[in-house]
Parts: structure tokens; sequence; C-alpha cells
């Protein structure tokens, strides 16, 4: 343990003298600030709409349209085709000669912003009244998708940023061969690969919860955040020695994470994209579990016993990884 | 070929020079040693020299142009081989040189003809990464050859070779110097430099100690020089004395009559002893 | 200089081809080629699903049946259940969906819609807008309102869902691997101390830039046309896509390169690295949802570059994006081109 203790202090004391600690913590920590100011944009995403003036001037339809959206004014014509042509999606929508309305579109527009501007309009000009009414409620589950899928993202990249690191710092020891220099002293393997991850398995934890506070998620309960991050950094060290394993030099390094980013991403698009049934496909991810891990935590529907799932998945995943790659590991580093 | 007039340099760009007011000529086809331990500057003074640290203070030409603006012409007059082994790792060696010799514009050497020089023609197809220390050595000496450099910078180029290998080494810049190029030689190897140059300038310090041939340093300090072991406690003591001084007299004097000497002899000054004497007291 | 351009080029490929770097390249586009021809679905409704119940048979019973009927033809998704508790409880399970209950009221029907509560003010509106307009159309008649279509001529037919990844790819993979990539090889030759080799010699930094962006536009292209040849066949603007994804990854590369000219090591400069790739890929969100376009994220360089390489794969006539995207992108190659050798110029000495 002592030995443990020591290359975790070599490996920490490298990481402060070169700005790794402070960039791999203060990295997260920015994006989640990013991400801040992306949500509430995100959140009151709706249609766009463009009128012109003339148009604008009628308070009534004005009002309606910005019940259903954002909308911006232009003084002529010439204005609102150009806005229409932007790169976006944006219905114009003017008042004809004879007093009828048109709308005004690009013709690449998607579905909504194609149809729902003549809802607008048709329920706008109506006269008759529908003999029915309509009413909205809902289950109180505020915390918009975004966010929530944002911040398990997040936690997430944050895991796999100190996995780079990891590999990054096992990848300098092989090239420097201080690693030949270690083998020849009584140190264990397995001593050797906790002291290579404790940075890894540490730093998260403080991390994870300072993302969770910065997104104003502070209601989660953070016991079960504690089990999943202490969990997750299972596949933190799998990242870290996937990339060394792989690589006999930094710049091989960086194209094996290229790859390893892959599959990382997958998960996340897979969770969410895939129905349920094709989700097999991306079960022999470890960060997909964790990914729902997070995700449900934050939801505030996770119970104990999904975290224990969750958990042998992504343990049972790490450790099988492990044994696959066991003889390359003894090879490359000893 | 090189002027260099009031040379200072700081890593701090403050007071705390690592050279400090280096003043030397070297001449044209002049084989100049530049001596000193690890640390005393000499490395910082040859990286200025060959354009990689910025001139902040005094004057250093080349062949007559200002290294302030280096210019093509003056890359294609110099040749580099560096201590430390650079080298793409990927490429073989033969690739190597195949590579660097497109980098000038003036004619080069056929880089077969130059691996062959240093013994490399069997590993001319081998990834350099896959290279010995000394091969990797003798492959970036060979490089620097690639452009028959007017002034040719080597950087400890026998260290870690086999003595066979660095003779041949040693042959190969007395061949260079004979067609006409100037060596300026940085080493803290002083049987090369005694051998090889013609003037050595002795840096300590950061500072030039002294530049002379080394024939006059050795008249000069030789067989007045006496090299006198003793004991001081559990412990050898090797000290070297002038008998001309004074100084050294009485010092002499003094561990006779101590009588703690345990072997005394009186010898011509090796290159090595006369560093020390100059550097290690000084001859202020 | 075009001889030593020549040499350092070769250098690169070869290094680069010893690295693996075009396997990778290779490997990583045939991936994307698997994944868009057989992986993804044609047809992938990101529409929520809506479970309903239903307790009215008044006048309107058969209005209202119709309705949903025509909309599960369209949507399958639409689920009726038994008891009103179980939308709930449906919903909790699967958090992109709705509920709907339909009562009757005073003598009318009644539609209350569940949602699960983070959905905004104007998107409700619209739900309860879409559900009426739809309702109106059957039992009143149909007011027609007039469209202008700005690009008349040309027909625009839906991408497949599939299909329209690959625009994704060509940005993220062709282009920005230059961004992650060329920080390597800079690096490794400071590691190796090659580069000091390379600035002994009459050899500039210029050149030295400009061999290794070249060598990333290879990369790129490479990718590109395996990418789009394998998925989309022949009838693509190929040059068009080759002009974008070259200007494309020259940025990209020059990006990289000025990142990585203010970092000592590799592992300091891939988690800026990462960072800034998260940041680049913030405008997917509106890649598809084309009408959430806040003015930061336009301001990402990646949003002009989706649609730009989706407007060349799949034309709608909206060329404009085309000609602003080349226009900025070479605009944004000189200056940085010029920042990164005055970069260069000052990092490769500092150490």
């Amino acid at each position: 343990m002592r030995r443990v203790w020591m290359i975790f202090r070599r490996d920490l004391s490298s990481s402060i003298r070169e700005f790794l600690l402070l960039y791999m913590m203060a990295a997260p920590i920015i994006l989640a600030i990013i991400f801040k100011m992306f949500i509430p944009s995100a959140n009151s995403a709706a249609l766009q709409f463009a009128v012109d003036a003339e148009t604008a001037k009628d308070m009534g339809i004005y009002k309606t349209i910005s019940q259903y959206g954002s909308v911006e004014v232009y003084q002529d014509f010439q204005d609102l085709e150009k806005r229409v042509r932007g790169t976006d999606d944006i219905a114009g929508i003017i008042k004809a000669q004879n007093g009828s309305y048109q709308i005004v579109l690009e013709g690449n527009e998607s579905h909504d912003t194609k149809v729902i501007p003549e809802m607008i309009l048709r329920d706008y000009l109506s006269k008759e009244a529908l003999a029915m009414t309509f009413s909205i409620r809902d289950l109180g589950y505020t915390q918009s998708p975004i966010a929530r899928v944002g911040a398990a993202s997040l936690i997430l990249t944050t895991l796999i940023l100190a996995g780079a690191v990891i590999g990054f710092n096992m990848i300098e020891e092989k090239e420097g061969k201080t690693l030949s220099a270690l083998s020849v002293t009584p140190m264990r393997r397995w001593e050797f690969i906790l002291g290579k991850s404790m940075i890894g398995i540490l730093l998260p934890l403080v991390i994870v919860y300072v993302i969770l506070w910065l997104l104003d998620m502070w209601y989660v309960d953070k016991a079960m955040v504690f089990a999943m991050t202490l969990i997750s950094s299972g596949l933190t060290v799998m990242m870290g020695f996937l990339i060394s394993v792989f690589s006999s030099n930094q710049i091989s390094g960086i194209a094996n994470m290229k790859i390893l980013l892959l599959p990382l991403s997958a998960s996340v698009i897979g969770a969410l994209m895939l129905s349920p049934s094709q989700q097999v496909f991306v079960y022999w991810l470890p960060t997909y579990w964790s990914f729902l891990g997070f995700d449900g935590i934050i939801r505030n529907t996770m119970t104990w016993g999904q975290i224990g799932y969750y958990g042998l998945w992504i343990l049972g995943l790490t450790f099988g990884m492990f044994l696959l790659l066991r003889n390359r590991i003894k090879k490359s580093f000893i | 070929m090189i002027k260099v007039k009031n040379l200072y340099h700081s890593y701090t760009n403050d007071r705390a020079y690592a050279v400090e007011d280096i003043s030397f000529d070297i001449g044209k086809g002049e084989i100049f040693g530049f001596l000193g331990p690890s640390g005393a500057g000499k490395s910082t003074t040859q990286k200025i020299l060959i354009g990689l640290l910025p001139l902040q203070k005094g004057d250093v030409s080349i062949a007559g142009m200002d290294i302030r603006k280096p210019t093509e012409e003056m890359f294609n007059l110099i040749g580099v081989s560096f201590e430390q082994p650079n080298l793409y790792k990927k490429l073989t060696g033969l690739e190597n040189l195949e590579f660097y010799r497109k980098m000038f514009s003036v004619p080069t050497e056929d880089p077969m003809k130059l691996l062959k020089m240093v013994g490399l023609e069997q590993a001319a197809k081998k990834r350099a990464g896959g290279y010995s220390k000394g091969m990797m050595q003798r492959l970036v000496f060979a490089r620097s050859m690639l452009n028959t450099p007017k002034m040719w910078f080597l950087d400890e180029p026998t260290s870690g070779l086999d003595p066979t290998t660095a003779s041949n080494i040693k042959e190969i810049i007395w061949q260079k110097r004979k067609e006409g190029a100037t060596i300026f030689l940085t080493t803290h190897n002083m049987h090369i430099a005694d051998e090889l140059c013609d003037r050595v300038a002795f840096i300590h310090d950061g500072r030039i100690e002294l530049i002379d041939s080394p024939r006059n340093l050795k008249l000069q300090y030789g067989e007045k020089m006496v090299q006198v072991e003793h004991r001081m406690g559990e412990t050898f003591k090797k000290e070297y004395l002038s008998i001309l001084e004074e100084k050294d007299r009485q010092r002499l004097n003094h561990l006779i009559n101590q009588g703690t000497i345990e072997t005394m002899h009186s010898q011509e000054a090796t290159l090595e002893e006369i560093f020390i004497k100059v550097t290690g007291r000084g001859l202020k | 200089m075009f001889q030593r351009y020549g040499g350092l080029l070769t250098k690169d490929i070869v290094t680069a081809f010893r690295n693996y770097f075009f396997l990778i390249v290779l490997g990583v586009a045939l991936l994307f080629v698997g994944l868009t021809n057989f992986l993804i679905p044609k047809e992938l409704s990101i529409k929520p699903a809506v479970y309903y119940y239903v307790d009215y048979d008044g006048g309107l019973e058969s209005v209202i049946d119709e309705a949903i009927l025509q909309s599960q033809e369209k949507h399958s998704k639409i689920q009726r259940v038994e008891a009103i508790e179980d939308i709930a409880k449906n919903m909790e399970s699967n958090f992109n969906s709705l509920g709907m209950v339909i009562k009757e009221e005073n003598n009318q029907p009644h539609i209350q819609f569940i949602l699960q509560g983070h959905e905004n003010e104007k998107l409700r509106n619209t739900l309860i807008l879409s559900m009426k307009d739809d309702l109106r159309s059957r039992m009143q008649q149909k007011i027609e309102i007039e469209r202008i279509f700005l690009n008349k001529d040309i027909e625009v037919e839906r991408i497949p869902f599939n299909l329209g990844m690959i625009p994704i790819f060509i940005v993220m993979e062709s282009m920005l691997l230059g961004f992650f990539l060329i920080a390597a090889l800079v690096f490794m030759e400071k590691d190796e101390g090659t580069i000091r080799a390379y600035l002994v010699s009459p050899g500039k930094i210029p050149e030295y830039l400009m061999a290794k962006i070249t060598l990333m536009v290879l990369l790129g292209c490479i990718s590109a046309i395996t990418l789009v040849s394998l998925t989309l066949g022949t009838g693509v603007d190929y040059i068009g896509m080759l002009a974008l994804v070259i200007l494309g990854s020259i940025a990209a590369a020059i990006g990289g390169l000025i990142l990585a000219s203010f970092f000592q090591n590799i592992s300091q400069a891939s988690i800026w690295i990462i960072v800034i790739g998260i940041v680049l890929s913030l405008p997917f969100m509106s890649y598809y949802m084309p009408s959430f376009a806040p003015r930061f994220v336009k301001l990402i360089p990646t949003y002009s570059l989706l649609f730009t390489a989706r407007e060349i794969l799949f034309p709608t006539g909206s060329r404009e994006i085309i000609y602003w995207t080349s226009l900025g992108l070479m605009i944004f190659n000189v200056i940085g081109y010029m920042a990164a050798v005055a970069a260069y110029r000052f990092s490769v000495k500092r150490d």
C-alpha cells in the first residue's frame, strides 16, 4: 500500500507541476459553465417567425404569433426574404395587398416550420368557435431533458478526461523507460495499476459535485452520486489502460484516444436514440451503463437496486476487458 | 569565420546570465574547441550561434553575416551535429538523410556515401527508432555533413562511441578540416580537444577563462605541475600544484611536512589538469 | 522552396503512414459507412410517444376517433390505455412522451394534455394548436393560406435519417480530424528533437506548417471520399464537397496548430482538444432542430459547416450559404495561417 501511495504521489506532483491537474479540473467546469449558458436557450427553443413591419403593426396577429414562437420584425419584404434565406429555419408571415396573409418559406424547412404558421393563421382567422375545450397539466418533472442529458454527458466527459490523463501518464513512463526501473523493484503489478489510477479515481469524485452544483442539480441524492462515480472510475481506469497499452508513443496515444471516443459517444447516442429493444447493441459499453446511471440519478428515479445492477455491468465489463488484455498489459509494461 | 563579441544571455531575462561577456574569433579552417563542464554555458553559446536561441546582447556574425537576421544562405553554410540524437524514429536512416537533404538549396552529398563513412551502410534501411545509441549518434553526425558545411558545429561528436568508431569520426573531422571546413567543437572530453583542436576556450560559469592552443597551454603549465594524492582523514584528495607559483609551493611544503602524501608525480600537464587548475582556482 | 515542401510532405506522409494514421482514418470512415448503411434506421422519429385515455361518447366521438386513428397511421407510438393512472405510469418510464385524456365537460368534449413538466409555454400552446387545427379541419371548412416558396424550382426531398447523418460525419470526422491529429505530429517532433534539427537547416516555419496541413487535408479527403462514395454513390457534387472538405480541414488543422502552440506536451493539449471538440459538437442540436438557432450557437464554426455540407450533398437551392461559408473559411485560413506561423516562430524556439 505504501508503494501505491508513492506512485500516486509521484503522479500527483508531476500533474501539478505540468498544470495537468489544474486543466483537468478546469476543463469540465468550463464546459459546465458554457453548457449552463446553453440550457436556457435550448429550453425555450420554439419556432421562429419573421414578420414585416406592416404586419407587425397589427397587434392582434403579432401577439398571436408570439404565443407560439419568437418573432422578429423586418422593415420590408427584402429584409424578410434575406432572413428567411438564412441557414436556420424561420417562417415569414406577411400581409398581401389584398389583405390576406401569406407564409414565406425557403423550401427546405422542417415539417413543423412549414405547417404550424398555417395552423396559427387558420386559428387566428377562423370565425367559428370550436365546440370543445382544452387544458394542460404536467407531472412536475421540470428538469429539461437537455439539461439532464447534458449533465450526464459532462460527467462522462470528466471520467474520460481523467482516463486520457492516466493513459498519457503511462505512455510517458513507457517512453521514458522508467517502468523498467520500477519493475526491478519489489513493486507488484496491482500496486502499479492502483497507484496509477488514483488520480483518475479521486479527481472525478470532486468534479462531479461541482458540475451538479453549477448546473443547479444539487437536489440529487449525493450518496448515489458518490457510489455511481466510484463505480464508474472503473471505466476511467480502463480507458487509461486501453490508450496506453496500444500506444508506443504519445502520437499513437492521440490516435487511439480518437478511436476510443467513438464508442463512448456511441453509448450516449445509443441510449438516447435507440429503441429499448435496439439498445442491446450498446450493452457492451460500460459508458452506456454509467450514462444511464447518472441520467437516472439526475432524474431522481434511481433506486439503490438499479445502481447495484448498473454497477455490476460496469465493473463486470471493465474486469472482463482487463482479463482480455491481461497479456498485452504484461507485455507492454514490464 | 565566426566573430563573437560581448555575448550575454539570460534565460530569465534579467541579470542572471547563463553566459556572460563572451568574445572570440574563429578563423577559416580552424578547429576551435569549446571546453567546459556540464552547465558551464557551452550549449547556451552554441544554441545562440546556430540560431536556436535568440541573440539578446552582443554581436555574432558567421562568414560576415549577422545572425540576428538569419538568411537561407547562412543555414546553407552551417551544419550541426547535436549531442542528443534527434531523428525521425519512424523513418529509416537513409530516409532521414534523404529528407534532410531536400531542405538545402546548395549541392548536397550522397546520403549513402555518408552512411558508409560512419559505418551505417548495413543499417541504412532500418528505422532510426531501432538504432542503438551509438548508431543514432553516428547518423546525426552524418546528417550534419549533408550540405558539406563551411561552418560545422559538433556537440560531443564522440560521446558514447567505442574507441574504433570514435577514431573513425576523428579521422573524418580531420579530413573535413583539410577540405576547408571551420569547426566549432563543443565537448567536455579534453582528450578529443587535445587531439583535434587548433585552439581551445575554457568556459566556466558562463565566462571564458582563457583561449589558447593546447600546445601553448601545455608549454605554459606542463612539466611544472605536480600531482599530489594525500590523505584527509578517511578520504584521499588529488591536487594539481604548480611549482612556479608561490602559493602552490607553500601548499606542497605544507603537505610534505604533514606527512599525509600517498603518491606524488611530476608530469606534463594534460588539458584536463590545466582546466582544473585554471577554472578550479582561477588564474586571476 | 517547393523542393523543401515536397521533402517535408513526403516525410510527414511516411511518418503518418507508419503511425497507422491512414489506416485509422480509413477504418473510421468504413465504420461510419457500415453504421449508415446497415445500423442507423432510415426513419427515426424523435417525436414523443402519446398515451391516451378516452372517456367520452358524445356527439363528436366519431370525429375524435377518426383524428386519432389517422394520426396512429402516421405515427406508430400512439397508444390507448385503459385507466387514467396508466398514463402517468407509462410517461414515467418513457420520458419522451405525453398523455392525453378525452372527457366530457359541460356537454362538450374536453381534451386534457398531460406533459412531463419541462415543456415551455410556446410548445404547450403549439400542442393545443395542432390538435385544434386537426379537429377543426374535420368539422369546419378549411381556410386556405397561401405559401410562397423562395426556391421554387427545386423539389426538396426528405433526407432519410441515416443519410442525414453524413454531413455530421463529414464535419466531425473528415474535417476535424486534423484538429485532433496535427497537434500529435508537432509534439512528436518536439519530443524527438527533430524540430531543432530542422530549425538549423535553411527550412522555414511556413513550409514546415504547410506540409503538415497538407497531410491533414489529404487524410480529410480520403475520409470524405470513402464515406460519401460508399453511402451516397455517384449522384453527388464531389467537387463541391471536396472543396469544402479541403477548406474545412485546412481551418481545423490551423486551429489545432494554434491550440497546440500554447502547450508544452500532448497531455496538456489533449484536455483542451477534447473540450473544444465538445463545444464544436453543440450545433448538432440545431442540425436536428433547424429552428433552434441561438446566436452563440450560430457563432460556433461547425454550425455553418454542417448546413453547408448538407446543402452540398442534398441541395435545396440555398447556394448562398456555400459561398459565405467558403469565403469565411478562406479568410480564416489566410489569417489563421499567418497567426500559426507567428505562434510557432515564437513557441518552437522557446524550448
